[in-house]
C-alpha cells in the first residue's frame, strides 16, 4: 500500500515510517502542510495519516483540500486523523470535517494498521488486485474474503492464519510458523491454539472447494479439494 | 464583623437617643421656664392691684384687697398664698416674717420677683414698691406676694411626663423610620449578593446589576477579579489541553520505535524489558487521558449547558470507533440501540462518561470475551447499559468510583483508576445514576437519565 504521513514529530514520523515499511508498505512523509499538498497533487494514496497539529496550520486544512479535490481518486481517500488531543469536540470536530477515522497518540502499530485497513473496506467495497486460490479471492489489504461472491467476515487472528496460507498456498506451513504469525511476543498463547483457529478457519471455509489440510507432525496447507 | 445594616441601625438609634433626651430637656426648660414667667407676671400683676387699693382713711392706711386679685394665683394652686403689706417699712397687713427683698434698689412701679425660702420652703416671692400719695404725705408702699414653688412643681412634672412620653415616641418613631431607610438604602447590596449566591462555583459571568453610584468601584473591581479569575480558568484548560498534547506526541514516539524495536532479533530478556516499557507508555496514555476527561468533566459540570442530545447517534458513533479495537483482541462486540433517543444534557459530557465505560468493559475483558452495549428507553428514562464477562468478580462500585482506585482484577490491566469516578460524575451533573451488577455471568454498568 501507498500512504501519505503527514506528521510533523521527526522522531514519530522515522518510527511510522520504518516499521510501516518492515510491513511492506510505501510511505511518503511529510513535514509541513505546504509539504504535503505537493504530495498529493503528484501521486494517489490508499490511506492519507494526518496529524492535526503541523507547523504551517492545522491538519483539517488538509483534509479539506483533499475532499474537495475535483479528481475522485483524491476525494475519496480514505483518511485517518492522529491526533494528542482527545477530547471529545476534537475527535467530533475531525469527523466532521471529513476523516474517516481517528487514533489518539500513542497508539498501537497494530491498531493503526486495523484502521487503515477498516476505513479501506468501507470505501472501496469489492477489491480489485484480491489474491485467488481455488474459489476463495483474499484481499491482504482490507482482510476481505470472499467464496466466489460471498464475502466471509473474518476475525483478528483468522484473518492472519489466512493471510500466512495466502502468502504461499500449497505450501505447507509448520505449526511454530503460523504460531509466530499469528501470535505476539506478549501474547499467552496455549499449544493447541493454533488447532483451535484452524478448524474455525475450516468451518468458515466449509461452502468452499478450498480446505486447510493437516500433514500430520509437520503442519498445515492450503489446498483446493 | 458588624454588618452594615446593623451597623447603620445602632448609629441611627443613638442619634434619635440624644435627639430625644434634647428634646426632653428643651421640653422641660422650656415649658418650667414658660411656667415660671407667666407666675411671676400673675403675681405682680395681682402685687399691682393690691398697691392700687392702698389709701388713707379715718383710721389710718388702708388696704382694700380684693378677691379678683387673689383668685388667679388660687388657680394656679390651692396652696396658701402669702403677702404683707408695708408702708414706709411699717407692716400694715399680712405675714409679717416673709422674707425681703433682696434687690438692692427698686424703681417705683416696677416689680421685683425672686426665689426665696420661707418656713424652709422655697416660695416664688414678687415684690412691687410704689409711691403713693397718702394725706399725710407720700409714703412708699411694699407690697410682697408670695406663693410655694410646690405649685409650680406639680405643673411642671405634669409637663415634663407629657414630654417625657413624647420624647420616646419620637424616639421610636425614628428608629423605625431611619430602619426602613437602611433597609431601602441596603436594597442593592441584596440584590447583588442574592444574584451571586444564586451562582455555581463556576459561573465567572461579570456581575451587570445596576448598583448605585457609590457601590461602582466594589463591583468594578469584583468584575475585574472575575475576569481575571476566568482567565486564568481558561488558561489552566488551554494547560492541560497543551500539556496532554506534548506529552502523547513523545509517548506516541516511543510507543512506535518500541514497537519497531520488537520486531528486530534480540535476546528474550531485551524483549522482556521492551514489553515492560511498552507497558509503562500505555498506563501513561491512559492516565494522561483520563486526567484529561477527568479536569474537563469537572469543568463543564458545573457549567450546566443543557441541550437536547441525540443520544442514539452519539452511541452509534462510539461503537463505530471501538469496533476496530474490539475487533484487534477478538472481542465480540454487539450494539443494542433502540433508534432516536434523545435526552437533554452535555453532549461532551454524556459521551466522555460512555466511551469511558466501553473503553473499560473492552479492556477488562479477555480476548475472544464478549462485551455488549444497549440503551432504551424505560418509561421516562433512558437506560445505558454496557456489560463484558468480566476477568474477575466484581467490586463496590463505591470503591471503583473514588479517583485512583482501581479493582482488584487489574492485574496485568493499563487503567489509571479514574475511568468510572468520571463515569459517576456525569451521571451525578446529569441527575442521572450508575449501577453495577451481575447478570449471569456479565458485569452490567447501567446509566440512567431523565429524559426530559
Amino acid at each position: 500500500m501507498r500512504f501519505l504521513l503527514v506528521e510533523d514529530n521527526v522522531e514519530l514520523g522515522n518510527a511510522i515510517t520504518e516499521r510501516l515499511g518492515l510491513e511492506g508498505h510505501i510511505v511518503d512523509w511529510a513535514t509541513t502542510l505546504g509539504e504535503a499538498n505537493t504530495f498529493i497533487t503528484s501521486t494517489q494514496y490508499q490511506v492519507a495519516l494526518i496529524d492535526m497539529t503541523l507547523p504551517d496550520g492545522d491538519g483539517k486544512t488538509l483534509l479539506q483540500t483533499l475532499r474537495r479535490s475535483g479528481e475522485p481518486a483524491q476525494s475519496e481517500t480514505p483518511i485517518i486523523i492522529l491526533t494528542a488531543r482527545s477530547t471529545v469536540s476534537d475527535r467530533v470536530d475531525s469527523l466532521d470535517s471529513g476523516a474517516d477515522d481517528y487514533l489518539v497518540k500513542p497508539f498501537e502499530f497494530e491498531e493503526l494498521l486495523a484502521r487503515c485497513r477498516a476505513v479501506i473496506r468501507r470505501k472501496q467495497g469489492r477489491v480489485q488486485n484480491a489474491a485467488q486460490f481455488g474459489d476463495l479471492s483474499f484481499d491482504a489489504q482490507t482482510a476481505s474474503l470472499w467464496i466466489g461472491d460471498v464475502p466471509i467476515s473474518l476475525r483478528n487472528r483468522e484473518r492472519r492464519l489466512m493471510e500466512a496460507f495466502f502468502d504461499a498456498p500449497g505450501r505447507t506451513l509448520s505449526k511454530q510458523h503460523l504460531h509466530d504469525r499469528l501470535f505476539s511476543f506478549d501474547d499467552d498463547a496455549s499449544d493447541n491454539a493454533i488447532e483451535v483457529y484452524v478448524a474455525r478457519l475450516r468451518k468458515k471455509l466449509g461452502q468452499s472447494d478450498v480446505t486447510i489440510e493437516t500433514q500430520r507432525g509437520v503442519g498445515y496447507r492450503l489446498v483446493t479439494r | 464583623m458588624l454588618s452594615i445594616r446593623r451597623r447603620l441601625l445602632i448609629q441611627l438609634a443613638w442619634v434619635a437617643f440624644v435627639l430625644a433626651a434634647v428634646m426632653y430637656i428643651l421640653g422641660g426648660n422650656i415649658a418650667r421656664n414658660t411656667l415660671t414667667a407667666s407666675h411671676d407676671q400673675l403675681l405682680l400683676s395681682s402685687a399691682r392691684i393690691i398697691s392700687e387699693r392702698v389709701y388713707s382713711s379715718e383710721a389710718g392706711t388702708v388696704v382694700d384687697i380684693p378677691p379678683s386679685a387673689l383668685s388667679m394665683l388660687a388657680e394656679i394652686s390651692d396652696n396658701r398664698l402669702l403677702y404683707r403689706i408695708t408702708v414706709n417699712q411699717t407692716v400694715v397687713v399680712g405675714v409679717a416674717d416673709l422674707p425681703a427683698n433682696t434687690a438692692t434698689t427698686l424703681e417705683s412701679g416696677r416689680g421685683h420677683v425672686e426665689t426665696a425660702r420661707y418656713k424652709a420652703a422655697p416660695i416664688r416671692l414678687a415684690t412691687l414698691q410704689k409711691t403713693v400719695a397718702l394725706e399725710d404725705g407720700y409714703a412708699i408702699v411694699e407690697i410682697n406676694l408670695g406663693q410655694p414653688l410646690s405649685a409650680q412643681a406639680e405643673i411642671i412634672d405634669a409637663a415634663a411626663r407629657r414630654t417625657a412620653l413624647l420624647s420616646v415616641g419620637i424616639f421610636i418613631l425614628a428608629a423605625l423610620l431611619g430602619a426602613l431607610a437602611i433597609n431601602q438604602a441596603l436594597q442593592p447590596l441584596r440584590r447583588i449578593s442574592e444574584a451571586v449566591s444564586r451562582r455555581g462555583p463556576r459561573d465567572l459571568r461579570q456581575i451587570t446589576h445596576p448598583v448605585p453610584k457609590e457601590l461602582e468601584p466594589i463591583i468594578g473591581a469584583i468584575n475585574h477579579f472575575l475576569e481575571r479569575l476566568s482567565d486564568s480558568l481558561r488558561k489552566t484548560e488551554t494547560f492541560i489541553s497543551e500539556a496532554a498534547h506534548h506529552i502523547r506526541t513523545p509517548l506516541a514516539t516511543m510507543r512506535m520505535q518500541v514497537d519497531l524495536a520488537m520486531t528486530k532479533p534480540m535476546e528474550s530478556e531485551t524483549q522482556q524489558e521492551l514489553l515492560k516499557i511498552k507497558k509503562s507508555i500505555d498506563h501513561s496514555s491512559r492516565v494522561t487521558g483520563q486526567m484529561l476527561d477527568h479536569a474537563m468533566v469537572s469543568y463543564r459540570s458545573e457549567r450546566a449547558k443543557r441541550k437536547p442530545i441525540d443520544l442514539s447517534t452519539i452511541i452509534g458513533r462510539l461503537y463505530q470507533s471501538f469496533a476496530t479495537t474490539a475487533e484487534l483482541r477478538d472481542i465480540d462486540f454487539h450494539l443494542h440501540c433502540q433508534p432516536s433517543l434523545s435526552l437533554r444534557g452535555d453532549p461532551v459530557l454524556i459521551e466522555t462518561a460512555l466511551r469511558n465505560l466501553v473503553d473499560n468493559a473492552l479492556k477488562y475483558t479477555a480476548t475472544e470475551g464478549e462485551v455488549e452495549v444497549s440503551a432504551v428507553q424505560d418509561g421516562e428514562e433512558i437506560v445505558v447499559a454496557v456489560s463484558n464477562i468480566g476477568i474477575n468478580p466484581v467490586q463496590p462500585l463505591q470503591t471503583l468510583t473514588e479517583r485512583f482506585t482501581r479493582g482488584s482484577n487489574s492485574d496485568g490491566v493499563v487503567g489509571s483508576g479514574l475511568g468510572l469516578t468520571i463515569v459517576s460524575e456525569v451521571a451525578q451533573s446529569h441527575g442521572g445514576s450508575l449501577r453495577q451488577f451481575n447478570q449471569g455471568e456479565m458485569i452490567v454498568y447501567e446509566l440512567r437519565f431523565a429524559m426530559h
